[in-house]
């Protein structure tokens, strides 16, 4: 058989276009099927299933996160944060912050949760990095709004103990 | 220095600069620590490409353009035929070529094949025949066998399938007053457009073949720094300088440039004359060529083992920088890996070649991109696209890659073999043969999609990176589609391949009274039929009696109809048919053959020659230099009769308008006289009285434009010329 006559022919053609693109969409999602799983119960607007959420956490905290997986592991945060997991968010926001270490947005998130959880001494030590970077422009809208009074809050608390 | 070239010069150094900012900026923000590998590996391309650029640059600095001197009269040249294996016809063409050389020589075919027939055939045409029993050191050992029995001072060498012009050595003996002068090179210029290697627009009348690039613009380029090389054809030697290095270089498989290094090195000079004086066939087909540019690229690199330029003593230092760069110019292959496959390791691994594709990055890159297309459109005038250029590359990268493995092996006992290049019948093309492209093209389409899909899942962090990353997959998959698009594309199978031009014909249709009889123009010819087009029908099982107006000689011979194709243009019928010629004698064929070859050929490449690229005319309308455009009428070959005096001159239309026509005339006609016109068209005949405007010699010595504007129309010329050219 002429293979080259063969793969000119349209109807080939047609035919592998389609069995290509199904083969790639189905090694996709085989791939990827905690990240879409991920994006599904991020977008949705009902609350998530906590028993899905937990054993998706469980798997995805084995891998530690890179910064090329870093928004899964931010959604992931996210969609514990709506179940009120808030031991889960902060154990996902310490390992985050590890690996970006410049995002201000994500210690702020962290700092604040460690502080809802009385958890004072390690807030403290990223409100102090959050100070330490003020005059980052990109974080400023952050330090001028809650970051100040937050920790304010803490000397107060701390002060009062 | 010419200061027509220092406008180039300019944009040679813009390029160089924004590319050297652009590799510091690379090296100082872009490289990834967290793959440093593929980081640094990418990092090296560019590196490649930029020594690529420089040196590039370099023998583009100030290309010469030289007049041939008259002729030395009475000197004894011979001319030397090497062949192997190679069809007897293909030869044949050859020899008629050498033979209607108009300088006196002796034409020898140096049979390597040893065949019997070949000699008959040699004696019949007149030549020496030179063999040998053993096939010792290939077509160098042939030609060193050739300089020991044949007694001439200067030698031409033609491959057998390379075709010279009767003025070949006029144009070039000239230059041997120079005493220190080895040898004069000559383009090869290749004819067969069919061949996948062409890219032919016949509705924009222009051609390109990647092989121009280094004929007509690098090669004049290296003449200004004397470095001018063999290229195994369409060149003479003086047999002196050849004696003096001991004959042609045996030790490579690229015996051309062994020996150019040779001559260099023992004090002698080489010319480059850059006037198209002989025809060549290109490979047609991606295996043939492929064994070709494995030769090269295996016999080149090998070079800077067995003799390299950078320590060859007696060399100066462009030379050395020239030679090198022919060798370095081999080995784009690896760079250009690299370029396929990063992007495929950054989609699926999520690995990135740099830092961060951001913005500050970006817009550098795009700059850079920019100004390095636009400056290589601009520096090649004409000869480089930028986008064909690629698909070259992509398509010869694989083959590059095993040449240099092959010359590393070379140095541990692994032997060259000088395989010849088949240039006659296609060989179907194997799927093996595009395999390497075929594997990364599916995976470059796989990236796309795979990045797409990440995109649409929000699953990697950076848009910016993973759009560019699926901008980038795209181009290469769409390089390497277009590459096996036009590698597999089928060509109808003709063995010998037709010239492009258009003959008036006189056609008559034998023994019937039905058919109407009348003038046609040929579409493609050659020496067994034609392509003619009628606006009248032909029988398919008559035969036809045909005069061929090849200028001066009427050929009349007859012809068999193999098929026809009608087609409509504003009403006016139109047939194509395809003819064998019957009976043609040897002394009938060589006519059509020399036609062809003197003939047809230099009017092609006038017609469809060099055509400066989009951004290289805006370029030249910025610089002040005029672009002149040949044809602003519309372009139609009719038959048409011109009578001024009493011979009437028979020619075919470039292009017709309400007002005028231009035609190629063989013979000068004066500006200001008086002619008669009778066009045929589809819609009948135009009578008129014109009057020349325009004679210009296009090629010299056999063709002139000529334009003549309609002074007075008879009868129904109006309202024919209206519908021909649809009222323009």
């Amino acid at each position: 058989m002429d293979m080259v006559k063969f793969i000119r022919n349209k109807w080939f053609l047609i035919g592998f276009s389609v069995f290509y693109l199904g083969t790639v969409w189905g090694f996709f999602r085989t791939f990827y099927h905690k990240e879409i799983l991920l994006q599904k119960l991020y977008k949705g607007s009902d609350t998530p299933d906590a028993l899905q959420v937990m054993t998706l956490y469980k798997k995805m905290m084995k891998t530690a996160p890179k910064r090329g997986n870093f928004h899964s592991f931010y959604r992931l945060a996210k969609i514990l944060a709506r179940i009120e997991r808030k031991k889960e968010v902060i154990k996902i926001l310490n390992r985050l912050i590890k690996t970006v270490p410049e995002d201000g947005e994500l210690r702020l998130w962290l700092a604040v949760e460690l502080h809802n959880q009385g958890r004072y001494r390690e807030a403290e030590k990223h409100f102090a990095a959050l100070l330490r970077n003020r005059k980052d422009a990109s974080h400023a809208p952050i330090h001028n709004s809650m970051e100040g009074a937050s920790y304010a809050q803490i000397r107060k608390e701390r002060k009062g103990q | 220095m010419k200061t027509k070239n220092r406008k180039y010069q300019l944009v040679i150094i813009l390029v160089l600069g924004v590319y050297l900012y652009y590799l510091v900026y690379r090296f100082r923000y872009t490289i990834n620590p967290d793959a440093l590998i593929l980081s640094l590996s990418f990092f090296y391309a560019d590196v490649h490409g930029f020594l690529s650029m420089s040196l590039f640059s370099f023998q583009l600095w100030n290309p010469l353009e030289r007049k041939a001197p008259p002729p030395i009269p009475g000197l004894p040249v011979d001319i030397y035929i090497p062949t192997y294996n190679e069809d007897i016809p293909i030869i044949r063409k050859t020899v008629l070529g050498c033979t209607n050389i108009k300088y006196p020589h002796k034409t020898y075919i140096l049979d390597d094949g040893n065949r019997p027939e070949l000699a008959t055939k040699a004696a019949e045409w007149g030549c020496g025949y030179i063999t040998r029993k053993e096939r010792l050191h290939a077509k160098a050992g042939n030609l060193n066998n050739a300089l020991r029995q044949t007694d001439g001072e200067f030698v031409a060498i033609f491959d057998t399938d390379c075709v010279p012009q009767p003025d070949f050595l006029d144009k070039t003996i000239g230059y041997f007053r120079n005493p220190k002068l080895a040898f004069v090179q000559t383009p090869h210029n290749y004819y067969n457009v069919d061949s996948f290697q062409f890219r032919v627009n016949t509705k924009k009348e222009k051609f390109w073949i990647e092989q121009n690039l280094f004929y007509r613009l690098i090669m004049p380029g290296r003449d200004y720094w004397d470095s001018t090389f063999f290229a195994g054809t369409a060149a003479i030697f003086r047999k002196k300088a050849l004696r003096d290095v001991g004959g042609f270089a045996t030790g490579s498989i690229t015996e051309d440039f062994h020996t150019t290094i040779n001559l260099y090195s023992h004090g002698w000079k080489g010319i480059y004359h850059n006037e198209v004086l002989s025809n060549e066939l290109a490979a047609k087909d991606i295996k043939n060529y492929h064994v070709q540019q494995l030769r090269w690229a295996e016999g080149n690199l090998s070079m800077f083992f067995k003799c390299n330029p950078l320590f060859k003593k007696g060399l100066t230092i462009p030379q050395r920088i020239c030679f090198f760069s022919t060798i370095f110019g081999w080995l784009f292959g690896f760079p250009k890996l690299i370029y396929l496959i990063t992007p495929i390791l950054a989609v699926f691994f999520g690995i990135s070649p740099l830092r961060s594709f951001d913005f500050p990055f970006i817009w550098r890159c795009l700059f850079f991109l920019v100004v390095l297309i636009a400056g290589f459109e601009i520096v090649t005038r004409g000869y480089g696209k930028i986008f064909y250029c690629e698909c070259f590359v992509t398509m010869n990268f694989f083959v590059v890659m095993k040449a240099a493995f092959r010359s590393i092996l070379g140095l541990l006992g692994l032997k060259s073999i000088f395989k010849v290049t088949g240039k006659g019948r296609d060989q179907s093309v194997r799927i093996f043969n595009i395999m390497p492209q075929l594997v990364i093209g599916l995976f470059c389409f796989c990236g796309v999609i795979w990045g797409g899909l990440k995109l649409y899942y929000e699953i990697s962090s950076g848009w910016i990176g993973n759009v560019s990353i699926i901008f980038w997959n795209g181009v290469n998959g769409l390089l390497i589609f277009s590459v096996v698009e036009k590698i597999t594309k089928p060509y109808y199978k003709r063995k010998d391949f037709r010239f492009i031009g258009a003959v008036p014909v006189h056609y008559a249709v034998e023994g019937s009274n039905g058919f109407p009889d009348g003038l046609g123009v040929t579409r493609d010819i050659n020496e067994c039929g034609i392509s003619l087009i009628t606006f009248s029908s032909l029988p398919l099982d008559k035969k036809i009696s045909l005069s061929l107006y090849l200028d001066k000689t009427i050929l009349r011979c007859k012809a068999a109809v193999l098929f026809t194709h009608k087609t409509k243009s504003r009403g006016g019928n139109i047939f194509m048919h395809g003819m064998k010629f019957d009976d043609v004698s040897v002394e009938e064929t060589d006519l059509i053959n020399l036609y062809c070859f003197n003939t047809i050929l230099p009017r092609f490449r006038y017609k469809f020659g060099k055509k400066p690229s989009r951004i290289s005319r805006m370029f030249f309308q910025l610089s002040g230099q005029k672009y002149l455009r040949r044809h602003v009428r519309k372009k139609i070959t009719l038959p048409v009769v011109i009578q001024n005096d009493d011979n009437p001159l028979i020619a075919v239309t470039n292009d017709v308008s309400m007002s005028g026509l231009s035609f190629t005339s063989y013979v000068p006609l004066e500006n200001g006289a008086a002619v008669n016109l009778k066009v045929t068209t589809p819609f009948g005949t135009v009578d008129a009285e014109g009057e020349i405007r325009q004679a210009r010699e296009i090629v010299a010595g056999h063709s002139y434009f000529i334009g003549a504007r309609f002074t007075k129309l008879f009868n129904h010329a109006e309202n024919i010329l209206l519908d021909v050219t649809g009222g323009k």
